[in-house]
């Protein structure tokens, strides 16, 4: 009972400890998406069947950025969106959110998620009842917080529909981003207690993409002094 | 010994809760109602830092962050002397850049004379203005000047600027709010989600001190850079 285990047991338990480590890898991420396939694309965005955007709670004292305001609506721009033809600029891959209905005004946070070497190339279009465009935000408004490419923007009443689509015309290029961190580590021992700190410098190379992980959010604001 | 534990539990806490502070941040909705905007001489540090995010003397408790302290204090009087060599005045170069961006957004500025107290922080009144303005940018250079992530050659000194800004109306009421940092480093693996952070430009990296002091001519250059890339990103914000 107590003699070497059978090869095919010791086997079995080394695949387990494969598999298991195996299982620890995370995902490899998808590559950037740098060409929409040829299909059915339509020239102006469609709107049945738009995710509804909730208007989450205004946020307690006051306004708040990005990143703190509760559980955001994800989309996955990809190869299971709709597509827009640009005519000279490309075509687009895009998902449409309604805009919450409410009495007061709001503000959209919209952030694309780095996947990988690859951004999703924003470009937002609101569009009223009718699904016409009534403005396009403008890339130049897009600023990192973090690692987050980011813009928030107050809805006008007008506006019912967002329209999150890939740029073709900045898809392809590359920005490199170098951000400095550093790690604490504290160890405790039975005679004392320390701490080391260490520094790290990562520049990372991301290319635009017209796929990717967007997250939107929309909340009442209140600033001091605002109405 | 018992004791020693909660102390620096307590320390770690602090830390962590510095590191979790949430800032204010309010969209600019752009109309033809504010045209012209009045600038308030920035509020900026009466001197720069060079600063190290992680440093040997961390590991060694209350001694070690004396040390630390002390050789930060020398490194940014240093720098200090460098600056006002080279020139660089911290409030007279943000109020340089962020005309340039404004101007560019096709906003008339208006540069106005304000006194700040010596702690930087938002103004409690603006100044009056003449011809009167639409609204006031009220900038704030809460830090400035280079950072290095770690000790070693793979983190270099880079110029780094923190500031805090507002649009505020004539009213009071607040138009615009963010915080824009150029080279902003990421503490203790909490990633940055709330402020604008605007990563920096390659080229104007030091391994040591020493060599920024070496190369001091070009460092300013690099800060220049620093200050006018924050300033068109603060006019981002106002487009």
């Amino acid at each position: 009972m107590n003699g070497p285990r059978p090869i095919a047991a010791r086997a079995l338990l080394l695949a387990a400890v494969l598999a298991a480590l195996a299982g620890c890898r995370s995902a490899p991420s998808a590559p950037p998406i740098l060409a929409v396939e040829a299909r059915d694309c339509t020239a102006e965005p469609v709107t049945p069947g738009a995710r509804p955007l909730p208007l989450s709670d205004p946020a307690p004292g006051g306004a708040v950025a990005v990143g703190d305001e509760g559980e955001p609506l994800s989309l996955t721009v990809g190869g299971k969106s709709r597509c827009l033809e640009l005519g000279e600029a490309g075509r687009s891959l895009y998902e449409v959110v309604e805009l919450p209905a409410a009495d007061r005004r709001f503000v959209v946070r919209v952030a694309a998620e780095p996947s990988g070497a690859g951004l999703f190339a924003p470009h937002l279009l609101l569009l009223g009842e009718d699904g016409r465009t009534l403005r396009a935000v403008e890339r130049e408004s897009f600023l990192f917080r973090g690692r987050r490419l980011t813009v928030q923007f107050w809805a006008r009443p007008e506006e019912r529909y967002l329209v999150v689509a890939s740029d073709p015309e900045q898809v392809g290029s590359t920005i490199q981003r170098i951000t400095g961190r550093t790690d604490t580590m504290v160890g405790v021992t039975p005679t004392a207690t320390f701490i080391v700190g260490r520094g790290d410098e990562e520049t990372s190379h991301l290319t635009y993409s017209h796929g990717g992980t967007v997250t939107l959010v929309a909340r009442p604001v209140t600033a001091a002094g605002s109405q | 010994m018992s004791r020693r534990f909660p102390l620096w539990g307590a320390l770690l806490g602090v830390l962590l809760l510095v590191g979790c502070q949430s800032y204010k941040s309010v969209p600019f909705e752009r109309s033809a109602e504010i045209r012209r905007i009045g600038l308030p001489t920035p509020a900026a540090p009466d001197r720069p830092e060079a600063m190290l995010a992680s440093s040997v003397g961390q590991s060694f408790g209350l001694v070690g962050a004396l040390i630390d302290a002390g050789m930060a204090s020398e490194r940014a009087s240093s720098l200090d002397r460098i600056l006002a060599a080279e020139g660089f005045e911290a409030q007279e170069e943000m109020s340089r850049a962020l005309v340039a961006a404004l101007e560019a957004r096709g906003y008339e500025v208006v540069l106005l004379e304000a006194e700040r107290a010596p702690e930087p922080g938002y103004l409690e009144a603006y100044p009056k203005a003449s011809p009167p303005v639409d609204a006031y940018l009220d900038v704030v250079v809460e830090a400035y000047g280079f950072a290095a992530a770690g000790i070693h050659a793979s983190t270099p000194y880079r110029p780094y600027v923190y500031t805090a800004n507002r649009l505020v109306a004539p009213g009071g009421r607040v138009l615009m709010e963010d915080h824009v940092v150029y080279n902003h480093i990421e503490r203790g693996g909490l990633v940055e989600t709330q402020q604008v952070t605007v990563a920096p430009e390659a080229g104007y990296q030091y391994a040591t001190f020493d060599g920024l002091t070496a190369n001091a001519g070009v460092a300013v250059e690099g800060l220049d850079k620093a200050f006018d890339k924050t300033a068109e990103t603060i006019g981002t914000l106002l487009q």
